[in-house]
């Protein structure tokens, strides 16, 4: 797996819902952002992935949460009094899947213009995690991180994983 | 006056119309008083019918209106009448013109050319002989008539027509005048033009309408009108060759004369009171109606000779035009009361399916009285409920049903063979017409009509009447003539009697023939044959029946045959009537599937809510007896809200299995194989969608399991070792939070060998390759596969299966096999409960909570240390009911750090799949409570050993376990074994 291949897409200029993972600032298309509610009773899974938290009960639904640090492979916190869950409606091939995603923090919504965004830096080797990178949104001296939240929360891998762990 | 007289006349108001300027109404007025007058010399020289001519073309130029311009239709009609007389003048023959202006007035004899012309029109139509007046001649052109002529009146009027629909309507929203006139303006032009080109018919209809128009309020009309302009718009189409023979004017003309119910008039009104109430004012009805009525009555009353049941006078049928008119749909919509034809469409659906389980007990044990008694009920309410909802044709054949029943039960039939597929067949039949109502409901018009319905009812009465089905040899052939059957009415059609008529193979076309034969207007021809002699010889009903584009020669015809006829001792008696006042309709509501969804989640958070108020430390610290009483109240309420909630989604899968009975009785009957179809489980709820979807994939399961599945021949089974009759089961159960439905045949097996060399030459698999059973049977739903050496109509092309996998796959199902060569297969399709709930216990283990459906679970038990021990000092058995199990500690399983490691301490849920038991150790068991299963989403859906997830009380998810997946993941899975391996045996407590 190349990593030129597996590169996400450029990210589009717009809104995107800014978040902190440690001290890192990470952005996320707005659009994709469902709502944002604050850290509740995760019920674990067995058998997933680590970075799978579990499931929560969202008024009456149940949907995944996955621990973005788990998944970024960053060391896991206890839960803060920041700590929230953005619920993200992801594309997975034809249908919408709405997901929690953790996050220590959630800050703003920012606006990028196509000149405020670059290009993902290419690390080589070694990091896989490029891959859900669609660029860096610049704003004075604040970077964000944008990701491509339908690849970083692939249903397929999360599959394809739990098939694995067992 | 002499000839040339006239023709100077005529010649002269030709010249005045040529100058005549749109404008110059004083001219066109003056026109048509020359034409008044002009008819008069005609009468006293006896051109009756050049009379006729010039009366209409008169009425036309008199009937512009009051203020603008003459309309050019006006001015190109009188025109073309004025054309018309002079040749009819030139040639001198004055009485051959077949022009029918007048309402009433019989179709004058064609002369010559024109029977020609008529015949070869009619080539097309294939009209029946029988119905004299229902042959296209009414719509045919005259051949005196210039084409262009023609041509532009159908262009004109084709494109008016779309216009008048607008009057039409605007009639119905305002009382305005000014439509109305225009309305009755159009028709009278239509009525005046149609007659000059010889569109007899069209003129006919015309006039009623005018009638009507007349005598009744237009807004009460408004429905008759849209029919008559839908019939009209018909005729234009048939004439510019663009589309199939209109219906036959006689039911337009009946249902002009009879408000509510179009085919009533055929039901004297003596013996149907209720209709008679709702049928138009007798001085309404013109008097062909009234000829048409009297007629019925006559021949009804004739027909009825010592009966009491008031509905064996409706001989003539409600389908006057039912299939083919495109208004009649409307006509039901429109005049019915909706919500009485949707209860009636509930309600007969209910009591058809009720009756096919019914039948299908009385097939194999015909001793069943009540069974008999309440498909005989069924029967009798739905002929009530058609009765009310106006639905003549349902209830006719109703009736025809419940007579043969009542003989049934009278012991004067038995209730086999035929007669057992007879009532079969009525009720698919009935069944199909009930759908056709609801699709006429829809709005998508009234579909094509039953074909079967006329060949059915006879054979139904035939049996009734004692007369054999034509196939059993003549049991009591002198109690019942066949020819009987025709009555006087019926001899002016072919006098084929019902017991012999064919059944037809494929939907007759639309054509005039199966109308009139379906429709049976023996009014009609009564009145033809009365008023125009012998113009149809009774011997040679068929002679002038051309047969041309459409076979419809073969359609079924009709026999308004009279219940006297037969044995008319052997009929029911009378029922009081086929009202079903006293019949309780059942409320049923539509909703929006969404927002039922939405009302149970709501009820759900409701329910969560409600428990963490009274949970809370807060509230429990302040508690009253008061407080906790009222706490109590909310609680049930809250419950009892939640189970309504739950239930409203959920329907047993009862009427998709016995749909299935019901095929495989057919197809048992069809292959010439005995099969013994048993079902369990039918009360099994499934979300309606699921209900709703698993027809498709059952029926080609049913019947791959019946064709493929069973042996061919009892001699094969007998040869096999097994009983003659195969067995074929379909059951529905939960199983470990799933929906099974398991269809078990004991034939054959699928053929292993075969599918496997199947698939080589297909490509599918590679040669030497290695497949499990599992494969090797997955691949008989690889579209387009099929080990059939020929194809049936039953199956063979190797669609089915795909059909099935593809719509299991969408109910988010998966379909296994498991089958043994010479002990048959079992197809088993596990459905997930989307929204269905199941009873589940929660068990704790550490600090988690998992659910058990309560299905799977055997027993529980509080292990001693004697029942547990260890096999390879790692394996854990317990010794459970003189059987060792295997244990799997929940805690392992799922990795729970907090479980107990002391198994003497905690509790053993001993759950079952498909046959094999294991332990499941756990901390403790909580409770048992209702849940509603919610999937984990797409991501989580395949986490083995988690079918699901619920929420619990206090809000949070609990998992449930899938026990079927526990099992083979703790069996096959040796990892779970080293894994445990890996872990302490002995952890600290939780």
């Amino acid at each position: 797996m190349s990593t030129d291949t597996l590169k996400a897409t450029m990210a589009k200029p717009g809104k995107y819902l800014s978040f902190v993972l440690g001290r890192e600032e990470y952005g996320v298309e707005i659009l994709k952002v469902q709502e944002i509610i604050g850290i509740m009773e995760v019920t674990r899974v067995p058998r997933t992935p680590s970075y799978v938290r579990g499931v929560i009960n969202l008024r009456g639904r149940v949907i995944p949460v996955v621990d973005l640090r788990s998944k970024f492979k960053m060391p896991v916190i206890e839960n803060t009094e920041k700590t929230c869950v953005i619920v993200v409606q992801v594309a997975q091939e034809d249908l919408t899947v709405t997901m929690g995603v953790i996050v220590d923090e959630v800050s703003e919504v920012l606006s990028f213009t196509q000149e405020q965004i670059e290009p993902a830096p290419n690390f080589g080797g070694g990091m896989d995690e490029v891959e859900f990178i669609t660029g860096m949104g610049k704003l004075g001296k604040k970077v964000l991180i944008l990701l491509d939240v339908d690849r970083v929360l692939k249903c397929e891998e999360l599959a394809e994983i739990a098939q694995a762990a067992q | 006056m002499t000839i040339t007289d006239v023709q100077a006349q005529v010649e002269e108001i030709a010249q005045t119309m040529v100058i005549l300027e749109p404008s110059d109404r004083a001219a066109m007025v003056k026109v048509g008083e020359q034409l008044l007058e002009l008819t008069g010399h005609l009468r006293e020289s006896g051109f009756v019918e050049a009379a006729a001519l010039t009366e209409n073309a008169a009425t036309v130029a008199s009937a512009h209106p009051e203020q603008g311009d003459v309309p050019a239709a006006v001015i190109a009609t009188v025109n073309q009448a004025l054309e018309v007389l002079q040749e009819m003048l030139d040639q001198e023959t004055p009485a051959d013109l077949p022009v029918d202006l007048q309402l009433g007035a019989p179709v004058g004899a064609m002369p010559p050319a024109a029977e020609t012309m008529a015949g070869d029109q009619a080539a097309g139509s294939d009209e029946a002989a029988a119905v004299p007046l229902l042959r296209p001649e009414g719509l045919t052109l005259s051949p005196l008539v210039d084409d262009q002529i023609i041509a532009e009146f159908l262009s004109r009027q084709s494109d008016s027509i779309g216009d008048m629909e607008k009057l039409v309507l605007s009639c119905e929203q305002q009382q305005d005048a000014a439509p109305i006139e225009a309305l009755r303006r159009w028709f009278h032009t239509l009525k005046g033009e149609s007659g000059l080109l010889g569109l007899s018919d069209l003129a006919t209809i015309c006039h009623a309408t005018e009638d009507m128009m007349q005598a009744e309020p237009t807004s009460q009309c408004v429905d008759r009108l849209l029919a008559v302009t839908d019939w009209l718009q018909t005729c234009f189409a048939y004439l510019m060759d663009r589309g199939p023979l209109p219906a036959d004017a006689a039911s337009i003309l009946a249902l002009l004369a009879s408000p509510p119910a179009p085919a009533v008039p055929a039901a004297p009104p003596a013996q149907t009171p209720d209709a008679a109430a709702e049928r138009a004012p007798e001085d309404v009805v013109d008097e062909v109606v009234e000829d048409v009525v009297d007629d019925v009555a006559e021949a009804a009353a004739a027909d009825a000779t010592g009966r009491t049941d008031d509905n064996d006078g409706v001989e003539v049928d409600i389908e006057a035009g039912a299939g083919e008119l495109p208004d009649y749909s409307s006509k039901y919509v429109l005049d019915g009361d909706v919500g009485l034809l949707q209860d009636f469409i509930g309600e007969s659906r209910e009591h058809l399916d009720a009756s096919e389980a019914h039948l299908l007990t009385l097939e194999s044990d015909p001793g069943e009285t009540e069974a008999l008694n309440a498909v005989f009920r069924a029967f009798h309410t739905i002929k009530g409920l058609a009765g009310f909802a106006e639905l003549d044709h349902i209830q006719q054949l109703a009736h025809r049903a419940e007579n043969l029943l009542d003989n049934v039960r009278r012991g004067e039939l038995d209730l086999c063979g035929q007669v057992m597929d007879l009532v079969f067949e009525s009720v698919d039949v009935m069944k199909r017409l009930v759908e056709g109502v609801m699709t006429a409901l829809a709005g998508s018009g009234y579909p094509q009509l039953e074909p079967q319905l006329p060949g059915l009812l006879a054979r139904l009465h035939a049996v009734t009447s004692g007369q054999p089905l034509p196939a059993t040899p003549l049991l009591r052939p002198a109690a019942a003539p066949q020819v009987a059957v025709s009555p006087a009415p019926a001899q002016l059609r072919q006098p084929a009697p019902a017991a012999s008529e064919p059944e037809p193979e494929t939907p007759a076309p639309p054509s005039a023939t199966t109308l009139a034969g379906k429709t049976g207007f023996v009014p009609l021809s009564n009145f033809k044959r009365r008023s125009d002699g012998d113009a149809a010889s009774p011997a040679h009903p068929a002679a002038p029946a051309p047969v041309a584009t459409q076979p419809a020669a073969t359609a079924p015809v009709f026999e308004p045959e009279s219940e006297e006829a037969g044995a008319p001792a052997a009929g029911a008696p009378s029922r009081g009537g086929g009202k079903a006042s006293g019949v309780k309709v059942k409320e049923a509501m539509r909703v929006d599937a969404e927002r039922l969804d939405r009302l149970i989640n709501t009820i759900g958070e409701l329910v969560i809510a409600e428990s963490m108020v009274s949970q809370s430390p807060e509230v429990r610290s302040q508690m009253t007896v008061k407080l906790a009483r009222d706490l109590d109240h909310l609680d049930k309420i809250s419950r009892e809200l939640q189970e309504i909630g739950m239930s409203l989604r959920m329907m047993p899968v009862r009427p998709v299995f016995q749909k299935m009975a019901r095929l495989a009785r057919d197809l048992a009957k069809k292959t010439n194989r005995q099969i013994e179809f048993v079902m369990t489980g039918e009360d099994t709820e499934l979300d309606k969608n699921v209900v709703d979807k698993i027809g498709d994939p059952l029926v080609h399961m049913v019947r791959n399991a019946i064709d493929h599945g069973l042996e061919a021949s009892a001699a094969e089974r007998r040869a096999a070792g097994k009983p003659e009759i195969g067995r074929v089961e379909l059951r529905a159960f939960h199983k470990g939070g799933n929906i099974c439905i398991e269809i078990q045949d004991d034939g054959r097996g699928l053929p292993r060998d075969k599918i496997l060399a199947k698939a080589i030459e297909r490509g599918l698999v590679r040669e030497g390759d290695v497949l499990t059973d599992r494969d090797i049977h997955n691949l008989i739903f690889e579209p387009g596969f099929s080990t059939a050496a020929k194809v049936t109509d039953i199956s063979g092309r190797g669609v089915g299966m795909d059909v099935v996998r593809r719509n299991i796959e969408e109910l988010r199902g998966t379909c296994e096999i498991h089958s043994e060569p010479g002990r048959g297969s079992t197809f088993s399709i596990k459905l997930p409960l989307t929204l269905a709930i199941i009873e589940g216990m929660v068990i704790r283990c550490g600090t988690e909570h998992y659910i058990v459906p309560t299905l799977s679970v055997v027993r529980l038990v509080r292990p001693v240390a004697s029942d547990i021990s260890l096999v390879f000092d790692r394996g854990e058995m317990l010794a459970f009911e003189e059987e060792y199990l295997p244990l799997f500690r929940l805690g392992r399983l799922f990795n729970v750090s907090t479980a107990k490691a002391d198994p003497t301490d905690a509790v053993v849920v001993v759950v079952e799949d498909e046959g094999s038991k294991i332990g499941l150790l756990a901390d403790d068991l909580l409770g048992q409570q209702s849940i509603v299963i919610k999937s984990l989403g797409e991501a989580m859906q395949n986490t083995e050993g988690v079918a699901g997830g619920a929420i619990m009380s206090n809000g949070n998810v609990a998992l449930i376990l899938d026990v079927a997946g526990l099992i083979r993941a703790a069996q096959n899975a040796s990892t779970v074994l080293r894994h445990t391996e890996e872990l302490p045996m002995t952890t600290a407590e939780a």
